[in-house]
């Protein structure tokens, strides 16, 4: 082996706003490193995205594809995975026929469920409460809209049995009563969903498994949440936020989660 | 010289105080001899270093007498830096004589004691010896514990002292005799930047610290930057209300954040004695608060961690540049300049490099108040791949807090050959592919995502979703409720409509309404001169309005039974009987035309009754 010694000095310190500044730079550096391997620095470059508020479903795919970079480098970190599914989760939130985005998260959780029964380890997947489930078939937007249908129908009906008796009268007497029944299921749907969206974040979790505590820090015993499972995120004191997963909730580190997407929240 | 006068000094303090206590003690206690005195000599530290301060501490108890104390004969390589004394007590006395001492290199060091002078006797404490280690650099206290030395005040071989410093008075002083402050050069930094805390003690006694607690700077990370607390210093002096107080310098700390928030440094405190202040007095510093925020996200460069700030360069030196396959290569990379230096370096990690964890090794010092020098960090990079293979680029992102923005270094670290070893699949060859992932059959371990690592080149259409139309106020209950509302309100003035319509229609067709035209077509007829007309009008009139107040078809009745039907529908008995003779009236007038002006003063009184009975509650 001959062994050649060099050194190199390192070049002055740049100016920082001598580096790429818009949204659009940036993701092409961090592509660019994805291609070359440099997991190291497409992470960081797609991590600056994040931070400064920049939300695009293929940004998010692409960081979710540098971690898995660390990952298959044999390099990765503690969450790594989570991160991933996170950035994957946060691609189809922003995009929901994300086919490649749906297929990307569906391996990593796959791939932490094996982790896990390697350790003995038990994978627990917390199923959305009937309410959560129902409210979330559809955006607040969908609700609204077949809501203010409904009332249309429901005005409309009440017009037509004003009729003299005959089809205009049948049609307003069965149209009016069904549109009100409609509409008594809509509203609290779209409310919910309204709610939903000003209460609450999705998030992910990327720790190994996190314990739900009470206002105090205190555990509450009980199962943990694994790694890249989705929950809410809705009220933060101090280290601690406030999550629902499945029926159950707690206060877990900040820390531990890794809120997606745009804040609607109030 | 100063040693000579010091020890006058000395000497002139146990005097005067031996002649206080002779003219204050009782008579014959002069001349009581009780016994030898009581002494002890204790060290603060049998164990110190080069360059640490530690006391001589010599306690005597005498009775009826104050003793005399010679001054402490050092051996060479120790030397003394400062000493005090003090007496007290009535008839028995107590005299605590303390020398603050330093040792110039390391050694084992044996000290007389030194020799006390009591009625005519000579004694002596047993030797005391000290173990002087080298310097290791360790943090000192800013009280200068173990040890410590007594503050006094300026004597006349002190260099002369400065000026006043405005920039240390205060409006007033907590204690008239001595108090301690903490001062933060900054109130407003980022996450990292250094903070310089200084601890004054302003002082117009002598005074010995005892025992001393450091500030606790929870969520910093703090270095001692005073070499020498306490001592070599010029003696400063500054105005705290009124009085003028001497002011020493006891600790200056250079602390770095490690979190944003409203930090706190926390108090410093001080057990101290003093002859003016009494033993074991408390002295508690002030708590300075630093608000801290991390640095702008505008142009925050990718990479950057929170702490890392100050003013850096890099550089790195790859040591081999030609290895065989499944070899490493040593690469050192060092981070020189001042400031928060940074804990790891952000390496370019990339798929067929794996690199070890580092050595580090710092050399930092003080200087000008800043930490400044170097810190290294050797890393070892095992080369996976085969061929040329570019290492990649070092770059540490950093705050700059003289110049308010971020800054870049860099290094590049070049390329490597890697030469294989004969024939065999490469070991940068990928592990077997699995639809499924996980465990292949045959041992080999499985890349679970395969075919994942392909990015995403360009940004594609996507457009961010927005906020439902309706906003998030009351809007959506508006369109909620409009249609129904709507169509409710349509139907109410429908119907309002109909009603009203009905309303005015049997308005028009009322007995009261027709009453009123018959009156009219009667005025008609008595301009015309139609009494006929005229009579026929009035009692149609009057017929029209008892039937509208009474219901009474009054024609189908007689004229003279009127008022005997009228009675029981509640019509005044002068109104029927008014009605009766109107109708009569009209009766004539028809038959016999020509009374004119009867006609006028029928055609009055038929108004008034049809007011009348239009009046009456159930008039229609």
């Amino acid at each position: 082996m001959i062994v050649a010694v060099a050194t190199i000095a390192g070049g002055p310190a740049a100016r920082a706003d001598d580096a790429p500044a818009s949204p659009e730079s940036l993701f092409q550096r961090g592509a660019e490193a994805v291609q070359r391997g440099e997991h190291g620095t497409a992470i960081d470059a797609f991590e600056a995205l994040a931070d400064r508020g920049f939300f695009h479903p293929d940004a998010s795919y692409d960081r979710g594809i540098a971690y898995i970079l660390r990952v298959r480098a044999g390099a990765d970190r503690p969450g790594d995975l989570g991160r991933a599914a996170a950035a994957f989760e946060e691609a189809l939130l922003l995009r929901p026929s994300d086919h490649d985005a749906d297929v990307a998260l569906d391996r990593v959780r796959a791939e932490l469920t094996r982790r896990r029964a390697r350790k003995s380890r038990s994978s627990m997947d917390a199923r959305p409460t009937l309410d959560r489930l129902v409210v979330g078939l559809a955006s607040e937007q969908t609700w609204g809209l077949a809501a203010i249908v409904a009332s249309l129908l429901l005005a409309t009906g009440l017009v037509l049995r004003r009729r003299p008796e005959g089809r205009a009268h049948v049609a307003g007497s069965v149209l009016a009563p069904t549109a009100a029944l409609a509409l008594l299921a809509l509203i609290p749907l779209t409310l919910g969903a309204r709610h939903l969206r000003r209460s609450a974040r999705p998030a992910v979790i990327v720790v190994d498994e996190v314990y739900l505590a009470d206002e105090e820090g205190k555990s509450r015993g009980g199962d943990p949440i694994p790694e890249a499972a989705a929950v809410e995120a809705a009220e933060r004191r101090g280290g601690l936020v406030h999550v629902r997963w499945g029926a159950l909730s707690g206060w877990i580190p900040l820390g531990s989660v890794r809120l997606i997407g745009p804040d609607t929240t109030r | 010289m100063k040693a000579q006068r010091a020890a006058l000094l000395l000497r002139l303090v146990v005097a005067t105080t031996t002649v206080l206590a002779a003219a204050t003690a009782l008579p014959g206690a002069a001349s009581a001899q009780a016994g030898k005195p009581k002494y002890s000599a204790k060290l603060s530290s049998t164990r110190v270093e080069v360059g640490e301060p530690f006391t001589y501490e010599l306690r005597i108890t005498t009775q009826g007498g104050d003793p005399e104390v010679n001054q402490i004969a050092l051996p060479a390589g120790l030397q003394k830096v400062g000493e005090s004394a003090m007496q007290g007590g009535g008839n028995t006395r107590q005299t605590v004589v303390s020398w603050q001492l330093m040792a110039m290199k390391a050694g084992r060091f044996t000290i007389p004691g030194p020799s006390i002078s009591w009625n005519k006797q000579r004694f002596a404490p047993a030797a005391a010896t000290v173990e002087v280690t080298a310097a290791t650099g360790r943090r000192s206290s800013p009280f200068m514990l173990p040890g410590g030395i007594t503050i006094r005040l300026p004597s006349d071989d002190d260099e002369p002292s400065e000026k006043e410093r405005p920039e240390l008075a205060l409006p007033s002083a907590p204690d008239n005799l001595l108090f301690l402050r903490a001062v933060a050069d900054k109130k407003a930094v980022v996450i990292g930047e250094q903070v310089t805390v200084t601890f004054y003690a302003y002082f117009r006694a002598n005074f010995h610290p005892e025992e001393s607690h450091d500030a606790p700077f929870d969520d910093f990370r703090t270095v001692s930057i005073l070499d020498e607390p306490g001592t070599q210093q010029r003696p400063l002096y500054a105005l705290a209300g009124q009085d003028r107080f001497n002011v020493k310098v006891i600790g200056r700390i250079a602390a770095f954040p490690l979190k944003a928030g409203a930090l706190h440094t926390g108090t410093a405190k001080m057990k101290l004695s003093g002859f003016r202040m009494g033993p074991y007095t408390e002295r508690e510093s002030n708590d300075e608060i630093i608000t801290v925020t991390e640095p702008p996200i505008d142009y925050r460069p990718p990479g950057y961690r929170f702490g890392d700030v100050g003013q850096f360069k890099l550089e790195a030196v790859v040591q081999a540049r030609r290895i065989d396959e499944g070899g490493a290569v040593p690469v050192l990379i060092t981070v020189t300049g001042s400031g928060s230096f940074p804990d790891s370096i952000r390496v370019p990690d990339r798929t067929g490099l794996e690199w070890l964890d580092p050595e580090k090794k710092e050399k930092l010092t003080i200087q000008g108040g800043t930490v400044t020098g170097s810190r290294s960090f050797g890393y070892v990079v095992r080369v996976k791949d085969t061929g040329t293979v570019d290492l990649g680029v070092v770059e540490l992102s950093y705050w700059n807090p003289a110049a308010r923005r971020y800054e870049i270094t860099r290094a590049a670290l070049g390329k490597v050959e890697v030469t294989r070893k004969g024939p065999g699949p490469a070991p940068s060859a990928k592990p077997a592919a699995s639809a499924n992932g996980g465990a292949a059959t045959d041992g080999a371990v499985v890349d679970p995502f395969v075919g994942l690592s392909t990015p995403r080149l360009a940004l594609g259409a996507y457009v961010a979703a927005r906020p439902p139309f309706w906003g998030e106020g009351g809007a959506l209950w508006g369109l909620l409720a409009a249609p129904p509302l709507l169509v409710g309100l349509a139907f109410a003035g429908s119907l309002g409509l109909r009603k009203a319509r009905a309303r005015r229609i049997e308005g028009a067709e009322s007995k009261s309404a027709l009453a009123e035209i018959a009156l009219g077509e009667a005025e008609d007829a008595e301009a015309s001169g139609d009494m006929k007309a005229l009579a026929a009008a009035l009692e149609r009139a009057v017929h029209l309005a008892v039937e509208g107040a009474t219901g009474l078809r009054s024609r189908g009745v007689l004229i003279a039974d009127l008022p005997r039907e009228l009675a029981p529908l509640d019509v005044a008995p002068e109104l029927a009987d008014d009605i009766r003779d109107a109708l009569l009236a009209c009766e004539s007038i028809r038959f016999d035309p020509d009374g004119a002006a009867a006609a006028h003063d029928l055609g009055e009184r038929a108004r008034r009754i049809v007011r009348e009975l239009a009046s009456t509650p159930d008039a229609t």
